[in-house]
């Protein structure tokens, strides 16, 4: 496999945000100061689950520099928020669900006074049973967390009879495999600045969606839509943690009770504690095949716990049961799933959004298999694999794609397969490599609400606006737009000026999630182009009298292209003078027509080969090499391609071998950055190649899919057969325990 | 506008810092470069009322060498920062052990600011095994005078004193020796330890001398002195390695955590000293 990066660094762009990022000179919506502004604080549980008997306020508001202290009776609106059903309350006044549930919050002019008054209000508890398990949850004799109990929701998908054909199986393998709390790890935590206005009030707070927030807002507010301005971007760091309202609905209710602007910014502790993390999942899956290496028969049980409140849960494992049997023919499937209650916390979107625990177990079954029928594991997967025009995982019509076919067969170049099993200097290391592949679902599925669109104009200075509802979450959305839009008008960067993340001035596009930000930006101008160059090739002609045929747009303004001849007939600027020209658009992210619910239509696929070393003094497990074949389309910006994937695969290898936010009896084990770790550079490995395949199946329109996701899904089973080339011992649990390791060679 | 509600005391020598500590009613702290009491900030633990810096004090901010009954000696002010030591040509050239252990503490930025009195004097320090392994002497303060003790038995001691610096003897040359320092983390850098574990293996006159020393997480480190008793006299031939290994996973008693049980360290213990073994047994036939 050759060397990607090499060819990049010819081709691409300058991400637009990039040396202001890197030298720190950016100023983040947290980084934001305004005179007068009030500091607010949020106080929340002490208990995972309690029912509240008295809060009581005075001696905080008494507290000399505080300027407002705020409970559910400060809630003007609907005391309730959740991006499907605002199931979690803003403040809670009977009953606390989980230590971030929030009870109380103040703004005081400093931050430190804002912290003391936190302690002064006096809350009287009951502590209530725990349920820290999502088997717990399910036993109907547990207190029901929620008026509908504890079940958050159910999914299923059935084709075949499973029953019937295990029998007929050669060889069927039933495990269980459990995935853990893994936290989004933003650089830049939750918070913003909220300063009431006028006619109502300014939110410059991150988030994946600002006009769902302006929404959600609007209704804890009880203030119309049109009143709140929701800027959004840029964020440091997002991966699904910001989509979700966090401190939006304090500040907002602060700044308008004390008529001041209020800045809230969560410490790393108070993130840990009210932030949202990826849903923990045990799942239990028996698969037969026959000795030939066809699977036959697979059976899922999928038990996620969501913690206190739904927010994207049931989203997340519709996903997770969609993508069970991933890029295989399986003729008989049988997968439930399970979205459990518990007082942990609160479990939703997550870069990956379940694809990472299902494609654990599913590529875990087929290396399992492959072992016990002594076939090749990349040979196992080719024999199983669906056909380009075949149906999706779940039955559902989907774009026709080859892409699995293709990137495992890439994948199969790979030269650190064929690397020295032996470790080169020490006898207590082993050396292993194993694949795993992929596919993975892009854009929110049917029967979501999932609109999209931009907008571009041609403003009053002369400069082409190109204008986007999205966020920049870091993942290079200004890089994005910037590279398709010069290439679809023609304009260069100094003529274009991009808007994004501000509701007053950017059109609806629907969310920076779900892998859909660079898709939809491909789609809307492929429907802005026409008419927007059209009408700028219309006017120019009618003031140069060129014919409209001719001319072109380009750099500084409208050309003359006739023959060889090239000349610059108008600028923008002179064009603007005379008119202003704008073209919107609105549509729906392309869905499958099935009614499936978040059934997809596009995908991704990514085959993964890596190389580990596992040290059997410690029980250490070492990434040394990864090589990724990915298939999502062309490649918009090569840079900011290999940064997702890159970006994505460290995340990924954080989650195998060492990220887990612990708790016990519903409280967090891991506070910060020094119990919760994350992958540092010593822990990346030095070589890492990415083989983008940009082939679509033929007269497939739907251009470039995102890759935000795409990177992060097959890396851990990928390691964990590695791990069991490396020592005969197949991992169940992430992240790795290295005393598992350990133990497994004492069992040898 | 943030507010510090904590004040800030400058010591000129020791004697004025323990008295500004005696004065004071409130909660207090030595501080130098704070690293380790962030982290316990930031844990929860309650900030102090006053802060008593000791960065002023220049006495115990210097690295030198002594002849002392004809054996040089290397004194390390507790004061000097863990990169100043890392790299400081006493500590590279005559106790390479010390500088391998303070190149595994924390990450850059934390051992610039970071001392070596503060890693030793937070008792689970990354470097003290190291220290332990060379014998290392301590002076300190105890509010009424300056005593030198080994730093083993400084330690075990309960009352407060205040640490001033690191004594350590060169070591006498004997043949076939290995050292070693070896820090098992959670991650590869930038991590607490979970186990370290330090040693020296040579042969003396009257057979195999052993020193090791182990600690890790919250584990005070202490030298296993039952096992080099094991090991030393010993014909290096005759040596029962099971046997050694087996008194080190017995007297070694690491403090578990959320994310390592004792038996997992006590393993990761006996396993890395096997390891020195075998690399020593190999490099001196």
């Amino acid at each position: 496999m050759g060397n990607y990066t090499s060819s990049i660094l010819k081709t691409s762009r300058i991400r637009p945000d990039g040396i202001e990022k890197v030298t720190g000179k950016l100023s983040y919506l947290t980084d934001l100061q305004i005179q007068g502004m009030l500091y607010g604080k949020v106080l929340r549980s002490q208990y995972p689950h309690a029912k509240i008997l008295n809060i009581s306020v005075e001696k905080a508001e008494q507290l000399p520099g505080v300027k407002a202290v705020i409970t559910s009776k400060d809630v003007p609106g609907l005391n309730g928020f959740g991006l499907i059903f605002p199931d979690q309350p803003v403040f809670c006044d009977s009953v606390v669900r989980y230590v971030g549930d929030a009870i109380a919050a103040v703004a005081a002019i400093t931050p430190e006074i804002a912290e003391k008054a936190l302690h002064l209000i006096e809350v009287d508890y009951e502590p209530l049973p725990v349920i820290d398990d999502p088997e717990k949850a399910l036993d109907p004799s547990s207190i029901p967390l929620h008026p509908n109990g504890n079940l958050l929701h159910q999914a299923s998908y059935v084709n075949g009879n499973v029953h019937e054909s295990f029998p007929h199986c050669d060889v069927v393998v039933e495990e269980t495999y459990q995935l853990p709390r893994q936290m989004h790890a933003y650089m830049e935590t939750e918070g913003g600045l909220f300063i009431p206005e006028e006619d109502g009030l300014s939110v410059y707070a991150g988030t994946q969606h600002g006009y769902k927030d302006r929404f959600q807002l609007s209704r804890i507010l009880d203030l119309p839509e049109t009143e709140i301005r929701v800027v959004s971007s840029p964020m440091g760091g997002s991966f699904g943690g910001k989509d979700e309202l966090n401190i939006q609905p304090y500040g907002a209710l602060l700044a308008l009770k004390t008529g001041c602007p209020v800045k809230i910014h969560q410490s790393r502790r108070e993130s840990v504690c009210a932030g949202i993390k990826k849903h923990p999942m045990k799942i239990t899956v028996k698969t037969g095949a026959t000795k030939e290496g066809k699977l036959l028969a697979h059976q899922v049980r999928i038990l996620a716990d969501t913690g206190a409140y739904a927010t994207l849960g049931p989203a997340v494992l519709d996903f997770a049961v969609e993508h069970a049997v991933g890029p295989y023919v399986i003729p008989n499937v049988e997968t439930h799933g399970f979205c459990l209650f518990t007082n942990n916390g609160v479990a939703g979107e997550f870069r990956g959004f379940g694809g990472n625990q299902i494609t654990f177990a599913l590529e875990g079954q087929i290396d399992r298999l492959a072992d016990q029928l002594g076939i090749c594991p990349l040979e196992m997967r080719k024999r199983n694999l669906r056909k380009p025009t075949d149906c999706g995982p779940v039955g559902q019509e989907i774009a026709p794609t080859n892409g699995d076919e293709l990137v495992l067969k890439e994948i199969a170049h790979s030269p650190l397969l064929k690397t020295e099993k032996a470790h080169k200097q020490d006898s207590w290391k082993k050396v292993g490599t194993g694949v795993a592949l992929t596919m993975h679902g892009g854009g929110l599925g049917f029967g979501r609400l999932d609109p999209a669109g931009g907008k571009i104009a041609l403003n009053q200075d002369g400069k082409i606006q190109i204008m986007f509802g999205f966020e920049e979450v870091g993942q290079g959305l200004l890089a994005v737009i910037e590279t398709l839009t010069t290439k679809a008008i023609g304009c260069s960067t100094a003529d274009l000026e991009i808007v994004i993340g501000d509701t007053d001035k950017a059109p609806h596009s629907g969310s920076s999630t779900a892998s859909r930000g660079t898709s939809m930006v491909w789609h809307s101008l492929e429907r802005l182009k026409g008419p927007f160059i059209e009408k700028l090739v219309t006017q120019a002609s009618a003031i140069s009298d060129y014919p409209k045929e001719q001319l072109v747009l380009g750099e500084n303004g409208v050309w003359l292209c006739e023959n060889s001849e090239e000349k610059l007939v108008v600028t923008y600027k002179q064009l603007a003078e005379e008119k202003t020209v704008s073209v919107e658009t609105q549509f729906d992210f392309p869905t499958t027509p099935n009614a499936i619910p978040g059934g997809h239509f596009l995908y991704s696929f990514a085959a993964v080969a890596v190389k580990v070393e596992v040290n059997l003094v410690t029980g250490h497990v070492k990434v040394i090499d990864i090589d990724q074949a990915v298939a999502a389309g062309p490649v918009v910006n090569p840079i900011g391609y290999l940064g997702q994937i890159e970006g994505g695969t460290i995340m990924a290898l954080g989650y195998t071998l060492l990220e887990e936010a612990q708790m016990e009896e519903g409280r967090y084990v891991t506070n910060n950055f020094d119990s919760y770790l994350i992958p540092g550079i010593q822990d990346i490995p030095a070589s890492m190649h990415v083989r983008a395949i940009e082939d679509l199946w033929e007269g497939d329109s739907y251009g470039p899919r995102g890759v935000g996701e795409i990177g992060t899904i097959a890396l851990a089973p990928a390691i964990a057969r590695a791990i069991y080339e490396a020592t005969g011992h197949w991992v169940t649990k992430l992240p790795v325990s290295r005393d598992e390791i350990l133990q497994s060679r004492e069992r040898i | 506008m943030r507010t510090l509600e904590t004040k800030v005391w400058s010591a000129k020598d020791i004697y004025e810092a323990w008295e500004i500590k005696a004065s004071v009613k409130d909660s207090s702290v030595f501080i130098m470069g704070g690293t380790f009491l962030q982290t316990k900030w930031e844990n929860g633990v309650q900030y102090p009322d006053h802060l008593i810096h000791l960065g002023e004090i220049k006495e115990y901010k210097q690295i030198y060498s002594l002849q002392e009954h004809q054996v040089k000696t290397i004194h390390i002010g507790a004061f000097v920062s863990l990169a100043e030591c890392h790299k400081h040509p006493l500590i590279q050239n005559d106790c390479s052990l010390l500088a391998d252990s303070i190149g595994t503490i924390a990450a850059p930025a934390v051992r610039n600011l970071g001392t070596i009195g503060g890693n030793i004097a937070n008792r689970i320090g990354d470097s003290i095994p190291a220290l332990l392994v060379l014998d290392a002497e301590v002076l300190y303060f105890d509010g009424n005078e300056i005593k030198r003790d080994s730093l083993e038995n400084w330690l075990k001691q309960k009352e407060d004193s205040l640490l001033l610096e690191i004594i350590i003897t060169e070591q006498k040359a004997s043949v076939q020796s290995h050292q070693f320092a070896n820090k098992v983390g959670r991650r590869e850098a930038f991590t607490a330890s979970v186990v370290t574990i330090a040693g020296r293996f040579s042969i003396e006159e009257n057979g195999v001398s052993l020193i090791l020393a182990a600690g890790g997480g919250e584990t005070i480190p202490r030298r296993l002195r039952r096992t080099e008793n094991l090991v030393n006299h010993q014909d290096i031939e005759t040596i029962p390695l099971q046997q050694i290994t087996g008194e080190l996973i017995k007297e070694y008693n690491p403090i578990a955590d959320a994310f390592f049980a004792e038996d997992y360290r006590r393993k990761v213990a006996a396993n890395l000293f096997m390891v020195e073994w075998e690399k020593w047994r190999e490099k001196h036939g």
